[in-house]
Parts: C-alpha cells; sequence; structure tokens
C-alpha cells in the first residue's frame, strides 16, 4: 500500500547477451521484450527504469551466466 | 569561620569573616596567593616587584607594589600582610585558614597510615575531604599575563596539586574497589577522567573499574570512547597499556572481585546463545560424493593461504562452493596438531544489514571458542551500528589469542552492496592476525580495495578461467563420475559449447544418461544458439520421468525444501481444486514406497543442495531455481497460486508465521492471509517486530482489508504506535461500519461479509475505535474531547474486556496529562496498568508514558527507575530484536540529558534509534533524533546536532505526531538558533510565539504543557538577547510571563516545568538587581530540582544561571550549597572541554603532537631532530606552528596552555 511509483520514470534500455533465449524468462527479466537476432545474439529491451532497475537488470544477466556484451539507453 | 578563610584550588575565593571579599586588583589576588604560599618564609620587596612588575622600572614597580599590599590590608584587615622597608609576609598569628594548607594536612595524615595497597576507612573519609577541596585547578583563571615568573610558578604548583588529586582519587578507587563498593569507585574514576580525560592512567582505571563491577559493556563503552576522544583531539590511537588491557578485559580475565554487580548494567542479562539464527546460513556444504577432484586448484588455494584473502570470483555455477567444500574436506583431514577452525557465512539479500552481517558473522566465528561472544554481539546491539569496526576489533583481538588456524569463509559475497560492510571486511582484512583466512567466493568483484591487496601480495585469486573444467576435467566428469563412454572429438565439442561451464555440463550430462542417440545429442547441442540452460534444461528434464519433472517444477516455489513439506506441496489434489488439465497427472496415487525423496534426486545430479548434516532441508541451486521457476511460470501458470497456498497450509501447521504469511501472499489468496495477519499481529507487536507486519501490510490489497472488521482495527492501532496515526480514521470507520451492519442485519442475511466473529471479537472492535479515536484527538490537541469519546465507550460497553480497558484508562491519563491534571493522570494511567496486569498484555506505552508523566512531575529518580524496570521486564522475556523497546529508550535519554549524564543519554538514543528499525515509529525516531540533537548541542558538536534534528524534521514533516514531540523539536531548533546567534530566524519564531501568546491572553486559557514548552523557551530567548542587546526594559515582559506560567504550571503540578520556571524568575531578579527575592526563586528551585539531580536547565541557560549561582553561595548560611557547588563544578567541566575547542580553533597535526611531547619533556631542538629523524630547521618550524596555534609567546607558555588544553 504504501509504495508509490516515482514520477521520473527512468528510460528504457537495449541490452544484448549471447545465445538465445526463450520467451519465457521475460517474466525473469522483469517484464523486458526478448528477441533473438540472426547473429546468435539476444536483444533485451527493458521498460522504463531507472539505475537500479537497470542494475537489477544486469544482475540477473549475471547469475544466469548469460554472456553480456553491450548496454545501451534508446530514449528516454 | 571567623578571620580570613582563603581558597585557591579553583577559581579564587576569598573570606573575611565570612562575607565573599573582591580584591581591588587581580594581582592584588595573586600576590596575596604568592605571599600565603610562601609563609612562613618573608619575600623581599624586590623580588616581589620584579615578579610581579616586570615591566616596570624600579621605582614604579615598588609604588605598585605597595599599593597593592594596602589594597589587600584594606579589604582584609591591617594585620594580615606585615612588612618592613626590605621584607614583606603573611602574618602567622593571623587567624588565617587555607584549602591548600588542608588540602595537604590531609594527605600528610593519609601518608601517615602508611598503607601498603588498600586504605582504611579513616583514610578513605580524609581522601574523600581532600577531593572535595579541589574544586578546580590551583588559581584558576588568574593568569598574569605580563608576568612570567608568576605563571611559571603558578604553573608549577597546580600541577602539584593536580597530581596530589590524581592519586588521591586513584587511591579511594583502589579502596572502594577492594570493598566491593563499585558505585563508588566508578563516580571517582569518571571525576578523574572528566579532569583528565586524556589521561592514559585514568582511563585505563575507569576502564578497569567498570570491568571489575561486572559492567563490561559500559567498560567497553568507555574503552571506545577513549580511542574516539584520542582520535579526534590527537588523531592519535591509544596506548599500548590500554590497549593490552583492553584485551584482558575481552579475554575475560579482568573480572570482578567481590561485591554484586551495579544493577543499571542492564544489557548484561540478555542471552544473546538463544538467537534464532537460521543455522543453514553457516553450514559448511558438504561434498557431493561424485566430484571432480581439482589438485591444482587444491594446490592455489593452499598457497593462498600464505595471504589474508583469497577470492574467488567467477559466474554462477562454475562450481565456487564445490571447489571450497572439496578444499575444506580435505583441511579436514590433515594431520595438523590442531584441527582447522572453519567458519561458513553464506550471504544474501538481507545481509546487508550492518547489524545482521555482523551477528550472523560473529555466530559463523562460533565454531572458534571465541571468549567474547555474548560481549560482542551485546557490543552490536548497543553501539552505533554505522561504525562496525569496534565489534570488528574485539572479534579480532579474540581471533588473534586462538592457538588454532581459523578459515572464514563468505560465499555469495555480490549480494552485499552496503559500502558499511565492505569497510568493514576491509578493515578486518587489513589487521587480520597471522592464523585467520578470509575465503571471499562471489559472482562479481567486490568493492574492495583488490589492486592494493594485490600489490601487496595479500591477495590470491581464482577466477573464471581457473574454475572452467578443462578437457581432462571434461573427459573424468562425464565418463568417469557419470558413466559416459564419450571420445575426445565429442568432449572438445563440449567443452567449445560449454566454455568448461561447470553447471552446463552437469546439465549436459544429466540430459546423456541412458540416451542413446548421444553422438546426435552432441551435435545438435553443439550446433546451437540457444542459451545452454533452456537448451539442456530441457533436455534433462526429458530425460527425467514425469513424475519427477512434475516434482522438480512444482516444488521450485519454494525457498527451502524438506520432504514432508514438498510431499504436502504437491498433493494439490487434496485442496480438491481442479487439476490442470495440460498437466500429466499419474492415474494412481503415489504409493509411500514410491514417494520421491529428496536425498535420491540429489544423488541424481539434480542442483539441490542439503542444507544440514540431517539432510532434512535442502534448496535449489540458484541457477537451476530460476529455470524451474520460469518453466513453471510460463507452463502451468495456473498451478503457482495453489501450490504456494498448500505451501502456506504447512507452513502454519508447523506454526512458522512467517513462512505461512509468505506463501499466502504469493498466493493472492487474501482471504487466509487476512486470517493469518489477524492471528499474528498481536504476537507480532508485542515482541516489538513491526517492521515485518508491514512489510506483510505492504504486499496486501487495501480493498481487502476493508473486509476485516478485525484485522482493520489491529492495523489502525499499529499506526497508532507507529506515528500513522493520521491514517486511522478510514479503517475504524469502516471496522464499525462492517459490525453495526452485521449487527443490525443479523447473522443468517449476510453471509457475503464473511466476517465469521464472536461476540467477543465484536466487543473488542467496538471498543477499541472510540480508544483509537480517543488517542488520535489527544494528538490533534483536543484531550478534552477525547476524554468524552472514551467516556462515552466505558459507559457505553460494560462488557469491556480487561487489555481494551488497560488502553482506554492510558488514553484517558494522556488527556488528563494534556489537560494539565497530572495527579489525575497518574492515577488513572496506574489504573491502566493494573488492567494490562490483569489481561496479561505487556501494553509497554501505558507503563512508558507512566515514567513521562512523573517526570512532568519533577521526580526524575522514580521516572528514570519506572521506565528502566520496563526495559528490565523486557530482558527477562529474552526475545530479541524488540523494537519497541524504542520508546522507553527515547525517553530515557531525555532524563538522563536533563541530568547532563551525555554518555547515558547519549547511548539510549542510539539504542532507541537501532531499535527502530524493527519499530519504525515515526514519533520514536523524531523523539530520539531532537535527543541527540541536544546531546551533541550540550557536547559543542554543532555539526552532529544539526545533522539530528534535520532528521527529527523529516519525521515529523506533513505528519500528526504527538504535540510533545513537535514541540520539542520547536525548542531544539531555538536552542540550535541560539548557540549560531542566528537573530533573524530567533526573531521569527519569537514573533509567532507571541502571537500564540496573545490570543491565549484574551481568553485566559489554560497553557498546556506544551505550549509551555516554548513559552519558558521564548523567555530563555528573551533573556540571552537582553544579554546581547541590553535593553533591560524586556525584563519586565519576562517577569509577567513567568508569573503567568508559574501559576499555571503550579495548578498543573507540572514540577518539571516550575523548576525552570524559577530559575528564569530568579535570572530575572538577579539582573535587576533584586538579589534577595532572587535568591528566594533560586532556592524554590532548588527544592524541586536538587531530589531530581536536575543539571541541564542551568547549563543551558549558561552564564546568567553561573553567575546567578556564584552569588548565591556567597550569601550566609546558604540552604542548598552542596548542590549548588555540583552545578558550578558542572559549570567548570563542560567549560573546560568547551574551552579547549575555542582556544585552539586549528587543531595540532599528529607531527606537532610529537613534537609537543617531546617539548613538556624538555627536549633540545636537537634531541628533538635526533629522536624524530628530521633536521633542526624543521623542527624549529613545527615548534613555531605550535607556538601559533597555543597563541604562546614562550616554549612554557606553550606547555603550560597545553596543559590547559588538556592536550597533554
Amino acid at each position: 500500500m504504501a509504495y508509490k511509483p516515482h514520477n521520473n520514470l527512468g528510460s528504457a534500455y537495449e541490452i544484448r547477451v549471447k545465445d538465445h533465449l526463450e520467451k519465457h524468462w521475460s517474466s525473469y527479466f522483469k517484464g523486458c521484450s526478448i528477441e533473438n537476432l540472426d547473429n546468435g545474439e539476444v536483444r533485451l529491451t527493458t521498460p522504463n527504469i531507472d539505475q537500479a532497475g537497470l542494475h537489477g537488470v544486469l544482475n540477473k544477466i549475471r547469475d544466469l551466466n548469460l554472456t553480456l556484451l553491450s548496454v545501451r539507453r534508446t530514449q528516454n | 569561620m571567623e578571620g580570613i578563610e582563603a581558597y585557591w584550588l579553583g577559581i579564587p575565593i576569598i573570606k573575611r569573616d565570612n562575607y565573599v571579599i573582591n580584591l581591588e586588583t587581580r594581582k592584588a589576588a595573586a600576590l596575596l596567593a604568592y605571599l600565603a604560599l610562601s609563609s612562613p618564609s618573608p619575600l623581599t620587596r624586590e623580588n616581589l616587584a620584579t615578579m610581579f612588575w616586570p615591566e616596570y622600572d624600579q621605582q614604579h614597580a615598588y609604588a605598585n607594589l605597595r599599593r597593592s599590599l594596602y589594597s589587600i590590608n584594606r579589604e582584609l584587615g591591617p594585620d594580615l600582610i606585615i612588612a618592613n622597608r626590605e621584607d614583606v609576609m603573611v602574618n602567622p598569628s593571623c587567624l588565617f585558614w587555607q584549602d591548600v594548607n588542608e588540602f595537604h594536612l590531609l594527605l600528610t595524615s593519609v601518608k601517615a597510615h602508611n598503607h601498603e595497597s588498600s586504605v582504611c576507612a579513616e583514610c578513605i573519609e580524609n581522601l574523600e575531604k581532600t577531593v572535595d577541596l579541589y574544586r578546580g585547578s590551583f588559581l584558576e583563571g588568574l593568569n598574569l599575563r605580563d608576568s612570567p615568573e608568576f605563571d611559571q610558578w603558578q604553573y608549577l604548583q597546580r600541577e602539584s596539586f593536580f597530581h596530589d588529586l590524581a592519586s588521591s582519587l586513584e587511591q579511594l578507587i583502589h579502596a572502594y574497589v577492594f570493598l566491593g563498593e563499585w558505585e563508588k569507585g566508578i563516580k571517582k574514576a569518571r571525576h578523574w577522567v572528566s579532569l583528565d580525560y586524556l589521561n592514559e592512567n585514568a582511563q585505563r582505571t575507569l576502564i578497569e573499574t567498570y570491568a571489575q563491577a561486572g559492567q563490561r559493556s559500559a567498560a567497553l563503552h568507555q574503552f571506545n570512547e577513549y580511542t574516539r576522544v584520542l582520535k579526534d583531539e590527537l588523531d592519535q590511537p591509544p596506548d599500548g597499556e590500554v590497549m593490552a588491557f583492553y584485551q584482558e578485559i575481552q579475554a575475560g580475565n579482568a573480572r570482578k572481585r567481590k561485591g554484586k554487580p551495579v544493577a543499571s548494567d542492564t544489557t548484561s542479562h540478555i542471552n544473546f546463545s538463544k538467537q534464532p539464527l537460521i543455522k543453514m546460513k553457516l553450514f559448511i556444504p558438504r561434498l557431493h560424493k561424485d566430484y571432480v577432484p581439482r589438485p591444482l586448484l587444491l594446490e592455489k588455494l593452499a598457497q593462498g593461504l600464505k595471504k589474508p584473502l583469497i577470492l574467488i570470483s567467477a559466474p554462477a555455477g562454475y562450481g565456487k562452493t564445490t571447489l571450497l567444500a572439496e578444499w575444506i574436506n580435505s583441511l579436514q583431514k590433515t594431520s595438523a596438531p590442531k584441527p582447522w577452525a572453519i567458519c561458513w557465512f553464506s550471504l544474501d539479500a538481507g545481509d546487508n544489514d550492518p547489524m545482521r552481517f555482523l551477528t550472523y558473522l560473529t555466530a559463523a566465528l562460533e565454531k572458534v571458542d571465541l571468549k567474547l561472544h555474548a560481549e560482542i554481539q551485546e557490543v552490536i546491539r548497543s553501539s552505533d551500528s554505522i561504525y562496525p569496526n569496534t565489534p570488528l576489533t574485539m572479534l579480532l583481538n579474540d581471533l588473534q589469542d586462538q592457538d588454532q588456524s581459523v578459515l572464514l569463509v563468505l560465499d555469495d559475497y555480490q549480494f552485499i552492496n552496503n559500502p558499511t560492510i565492505h569497510d568493514g571486511i576491509t578493515f578486518l582484512l587489513e589487521h587480520l592476525p597471522d592464523n585467520v583466512h578470509i575465503v571471499i567466493a562471489t559472482r562479481s568483484d567486490p568493492p574492495l580495495p583488490l589492486s592494493r591487496l594485490r600489490a601487496r601480495g595479500q591477495l590470491s585469486e581464482i577466477r573464471v578461467e581457473d574454475l572452467r573444467f578443462t578437457s581432462v576435467d571434461i573427459t573424468m566428469f562425464l565418463n568417469q563420475v557419470f558413466g559416459l563412454d564419450l571420445s575426445q572429438e565429442q568432449v572438445t565439442k563440449l567443452e567449445n559449447r560449454t566454455e568448461g561451464w561447470v553447471a552446463g555440463l552437469q546439465l549436459a550430462a544429466v540430459s546423456m544418461q541412458g540416451r542413446r542417440d548421444i553422438p546426435k545429442f552432441i551435435d545438435a547441442f553443439s550446433g546451437s544458439h540457444r542459451f545452454i540452460m533452456d537448451y539442456l534444461a530441457e533436455e534433462a528434464l526429458s530425460q527425467q520421468p514425469l513424475e519427477i519433472q512434475r516434482y522438480l517444477l512444482q516444488t521450485s516455489i519454494l525457498e527451502r525444501l524438506n520432504d514432508s513439506l514438498c510431499d504436502f506441496v504437491l498433493d494439490v489434489k487434496a485442496k480438491n481444486h481442479v487439476s490442470d488439465p495440460q498437466f500429466p497427472q499419474e492415474s494412481s496415487p503415489t504409493s509411500e514406497k514410491n514417494k520421491i525423496r529428496l536425498a535420491t534426486l540429489e544423488d541424481l545430479g539434480l542442483f539441490i543442495i542439503p542444507q544440514d548434516d540431517e539432510r532434512i532441508w535442502y534448496r535449489y541451486h540458484h541457477l537451476f531455481a530460476d529455470l524451474l521457476r520460469t518453466r513453471l511460470q510460463s507452463t502451468f501458470s495456473g498451478l503457482v497460486p495453489i501450490l504456494h497456498q498448500r505451501a502456506a497450509m504447512w507452513f502454519e501447521k508447523h506454526g512458522d508465521a512467517e513462512g505461512s504469511i509468505d506463501h499466502s501472499l504469493a498466493a493472492e489468496d487474501w482471504e487466509s492471509t487476512s486470517r493469518l495477519i489477524a492471528r499474528y499481529i498481536p504476537e507480532y507487536l508485542e515482541k516489538g517486530q513491526m517492521t515485518t507486519v508491514i512489510k506483510w501490510l505492504e504486499q496486501f490489497p487495501q480493498k481487502e482489508l476493508f473486509k476485516s472488521p478485525k484485522l482493520c482495527i489491529q492495523v489502525a492501532e499499529m499506526y497508532s504506535q507507529g506515528g500513522m496515526i493520521d491514517q486511522i480514521d478510514p479503517l475504524l470507520d469502516k471496522a464499525e461500519e462492517l459490525v453495526s451492519f452485521k449487527k443490525s442485519q443479523g447473522e443468517s442475511q449476510d453471509k457475503s461479509l464473511e466476517t465469521k466473529l464472536s461476540a467477543d471479537e465484536i466487543t473488542v472492535i467496538r471498543s477499541m475505535a472510540p480508544i483509537l479515536r480517543g488517542l488520535k484527538a489527544v494528538c490533534s490537541g483536543q484531550p478534552q474531547l477525547a476524554m468524552d469519546i472514551t467516556q462515552v465507550a466505558l459507559q457505553g460497553i460494560p462488557e469491556m474486556n480487561p487489555k481494551e480497558l488497560a488502553l482506554l484508562f492510558w488514553v484517558q491519563g494522556w488527556a488528563q496529562r494534556s489537560l494539565g491534571n497530572l495527579d489525575l493522570a497518574l492515577k488513572l494511567l496506574t489504573k491502566g496498568t493494573e488492567y494490562a496486569n490483569q489481561s496479561g498484555a505487556i501494553l509497554r506505552d501505558i507503563w512508558t508514558d507512566l515514567g513521562n508523566v512523573t517526570r512532568l512531575v519533577g521526580k526524575l529518580t522514580p521516572a528514570i527507575h519506572i521506565l528502566e524496570n520496563s526495559l528490565q521486564t523486557n530482558f527477562d522475556e529474552d526475545i530479541q530484536n524488540q523494537g519497541n523497546l524504542s520508546r522507553d529508550e527515547s525517553f530515557l535519554s531525555f532524563l538522563y540529558y536533563e541530568r547532563n549524564k551525555l554518555d547515558q543519554a547519549f547511548i539510549y538514543a542510539k539504542r532507541a534509534l537501532a531499535h527502530t528499525q524493527w519499530w519504525p515509529s515515526h514519533n520514536i525516531i523524531a523523539t530520539a533524533n531532537a535527543s541527540l540533537a541536544q546531546i551533541m548541542l550540550a557536547r559543542n558538536d554543532f555539526k552532529g546536532s544539526l545533522y539530528a534534528l534535520q532528521k527529527a524534521e523529516e519525521e515529523r514533516k506533513n505528519r500528526l505526531l504527538t504535540p510533545f514531540v513537535h514541540s520539542l523539536i520547536d525548542i531544539t531548533w531555538v536552542q540550535v538558533w541560539l548557540k549560531q546567534k542566528n537573530w533573524k530566524l530567533l526573531d521569527q519564531w519569537e514573533y509567532t510565539q507571541i502571537s500564540t501568546l496573545e490570543s491565549k491572553s484574551i481568553s485566559n486559557e489554560k497553557i498546556d504543557e506544551y505550549l509551555e514548552l516554548r513559552l519558558i523557551m521564548l523567555v530563555r530567548l528573551w533573556i540571552e538577547k537582553t544579554n546581547q542587546d541590553k535593553k533591560k526594559e524586556r525584563y519586565e515582559t519576562c517577569f509577567s510571563l513567568l508569573e503567568r506560567l508559574e501559576t499555571n504550571s503550579r495548578n498543573s503540578g507540572r514540577g518539571n516545568s516550575l523548576t525552570v520556571i524559577l530559575l528564569y524568575k530568579a535570572i530575572v531578579l538577579f539582573h535587576e538587581e533584586r538579589r534577595s527575592e532572587a535568591f528566594k526563586e533560586l532556592d524554590g528551585c532548588f527544592a524541586i530540582a536538587e531530589p531530581g539531580d536536575y543539571m541541564r536547565i542551568f547549563l543551558d541557560i549558561g552564564e546568567s544561571s553561573q553567575g546567578l549561582i556564584c552569588s548565591y553561595l556567597q550569601q550566609p548560611d546558604v540552604i542548598h550549597k552542596k548542590y549548588a557547588l555540583e552545578i558550578l563544578n558542572e559549570f567548570r567541566n563542560s567549560q573546560l572541554v568547551e574551552k579547549q575547542k575555542e582556544a585552539l580553533p586549528e587543531t595540532l597535526t599528529s607531527r606537532e603532537m610529537d613534537i609537543l611531547q617531546l617539548l613538556v619533556e624538555g627536549c633540545s631542538n636537537r634531541e628533538m631532530a635526533e629522536r624524530l629523524i628530521l633536521s633542526e630547521g624543521t623542527i624549529k618550524f613545527h615548534v613555531h606552528n605550535i607556538l601559533g596555534k597555543l597563541n604562546a609567546a614562550s616554549r612554557t607558555q606553550a606547555i603550560a596552555n597545553a596543559r590547559e588544553l588538556n592536550l597533554i
């Protein structure tokens, strides 16, 4: 009940990792969309999140031993 | 006493026939002192003239001497000084009493007894008298800047008297310790420290006395205080001897000798060994029987033992834990003379709380026979949790004494993100004894100073490259452990695809077991771009019987598993839920024999890890659990809530409240959650665990809350206790609405509401709603309304239970307190406690407020007694983390502040704040911070004070807190502004108060306690303002307000405020030269203040009261002489500290301190240069700076000034 979303919505990020992921991981990645690319990489697109949220996603990538290739902010 | 009396020890006082005489000049007083102390030897005029007037020519110096001698004789009688042309002396036949003679006489008589160790009763009495005579340093405040020779003489005398005093104190302390009179011994030791707080011997004696009295926590606290002071003042660590002694206390050698320990050391009663620790976190993982030995890595680890830290840093699933298990296994087998002590600590996200981290850390180290375990735990609880270095130092010292090698493993360190903990670990590493080694296993590099450690050769690392399985490892793993028969080529393919990732290889092995087309599998796998886990999990699961697949997926919702729990959860049909049609169910119920056991799964290599030696509790490997959960979610999402429901039922059946509520919340089974929370709230709040309850409620929808009138009331009660009373109305409205609806409709008509309340529960709800509304009315400044509401309830609900009656009288007591009827308030609160006893509930708040009202009456001693008793009750209950102790603690902080016991006040405020972690009441956080702000201000820590006050301000902003808290924060701001001399803000504040006051005078209303606090502060502001601008006409306004406040306070019986009001009246009268009236008021003030030992009220208003009390003491037949002297003594102590801060605007560097020390030893520049290995030029430069900073013209003066500032 006490939870209030912050006004600043943060931004979306595009994260690339190696190896294709099943769609069901998007719930593990807190609502990220998962797109498997032809070059064998995966593009994870986060919803608008703040820095702490981004670190949360990166930690989850680490915890699955996925190989992180790049992180890029897409828009505000 | 007839004749002349001279008091030289302290600010000089000279009396003639009991009247205080002020000599014309300071020099005359100095001259008299010099003559008196030199008596009976005569002194030549020549010497005296050159000594006191060195800057004059002989003729003028002689003239000055004559004039001074004449003025002395004029004031003190013509016979006191006798002089001829050459010599001057004090007349030996005069009645001339001097404190210094008495001082020496007493000491001589003690010396004559020639006691070897402890002294006799007569000597104790004489020593006590000696100590009493010493009011302060010799001729305090009587420095003659123009007479260095006198200054030097005075300095030597001062040192010699102080030395005698210190040795008297020391003898007394030893005597009291010998007799087991701890309190007296401690008092003397504290006295000594307060006079000479950088003195190692004094500090050590105090610490030692505490330790011998059995007050270990006080001893350790004093040590920390000393360390802090040394650090702050001199930037130095404690001396070797104190350190050595400190270690002795830790080792438990410094035990008490005889007598009873003092009861005030309450914390030592806590038995920490009963802490409900999760043993699993400290469980050393066992080595699975099927593992690949890694001799190279073991060798590397063994080499790593030469260094303090081994870091194993690699992503999940690289076998970090398994490697450690293998290593520990081998360490335990080696035939060392003494076995290794292996201490394991698996971290999780909850360990980011430093207090919890330290608690678990020390518990992990219990494997080593730590002598100080309980002690350290106590320090962790009681001390400031922001500085974990104290308990860590204790740990280190304890570990150092072990004759055994210790290995401390911190597994899953990646969960730690709190910098305080990283700092603590860095501190540990930097001070680690040789016999202790730390291993950190983590998925990402910790923010410790790794490069520094590397450069110093203090770090050994095992990283992902080391951990990857080589083709040899893989061959062994797959062919020998899993019994496969793979070719070298196939192994290489797997190695390339998995990059030696152990978890991947294990899944591959499970997938390949029993498979015929292994080459095809390997080809397909190595050609795939899918995430290894996705690919292999599917394969591995598909290789398992359906039964096991189902088991794994469905039990993945559990954080920890055991067979009974898993069986229960899997039995989803029992709940009579429609089973998911997609999911394959076995046709026949599984018989006992066929049931899957966790141990079997462990054997299959299915990532299941035992959590204890008995193999009862297990958990899935994090990686595997994540994988299973996402699969469960995506395939059988409908089943998830049902599984959680089953888990909740199992935990409920086994009495695990948190397990059941967590799963119930996850199941979104609101009905059960509501029932469970309602059941456990009273227990959790009684145990002080508000934070846990708040966490539950955050996940519980309000809509659902509104369905249960019982829960509404309970939550409203919790909000009231947590300073969120402004949120209770909707809850109470809803509860009453539901109950009355139910009552009017009758049970049969409304089944949809599902209230299912018993008659008794309805009574509770009907009682509690008006009680809580009454409480809110009190907080909103409407005490009469509170009385009315509760009175109606009292009459309207004759069947009210004792617990609610207790609370009702508590609210009424509070209302009467606000109405200014303290007698009645005390009666009602006492009645409340009687009903509380009857009800069997603790109802801590009632006791706390009883203590509080007792404080308001002005009886500090009983108030402290009530509150400390209330805390004590709790220690007996042996409940941990009791957050609701914080309320008692915050008020105790005030009481000790009032007595100027700043250390105790500080500890209580800090403890209160530490406890609010489990009891986040805005009222308490604000109160404790305001108290801290006042304490820091009294300690001249302006920054710290402002910081604490800002925190208090944040807490109260936009909240309806108790009126007391609001007033308290307001007046603390004024205190801060007064210190700042921020007249602009003070004027604004003054203006607001005056308008409030004006509105009150029209209606001639009673002034309540809360406005009274502000108005008294207003008078203080006026007094201090008048000291500045000298507009004495303001005193009239002061006086009339004070008169009104006095009548008002007397009518209410508020001794606590009356004593301040009378003091201020006395000050105003004194300023107006109406002395005898002033002293009469002061006697009135003392009459209340003395039994309560009030101190701060005098100190806070500063010089105004000091001057008053000094003059008061000069009258004949002073009634409260002893107390008045005590107050002046406190003034002196606090001014000494202040003086040091003010006189030394620039602190000396540690190098300058070294040099200062050598100056004291009388070293020449050359000697200093040799000893410090510096050039003479550098020494000169430093000495020059020291003289500048100490505002001294010569080295001797620098030493004198430094001593005066307690720098050396």
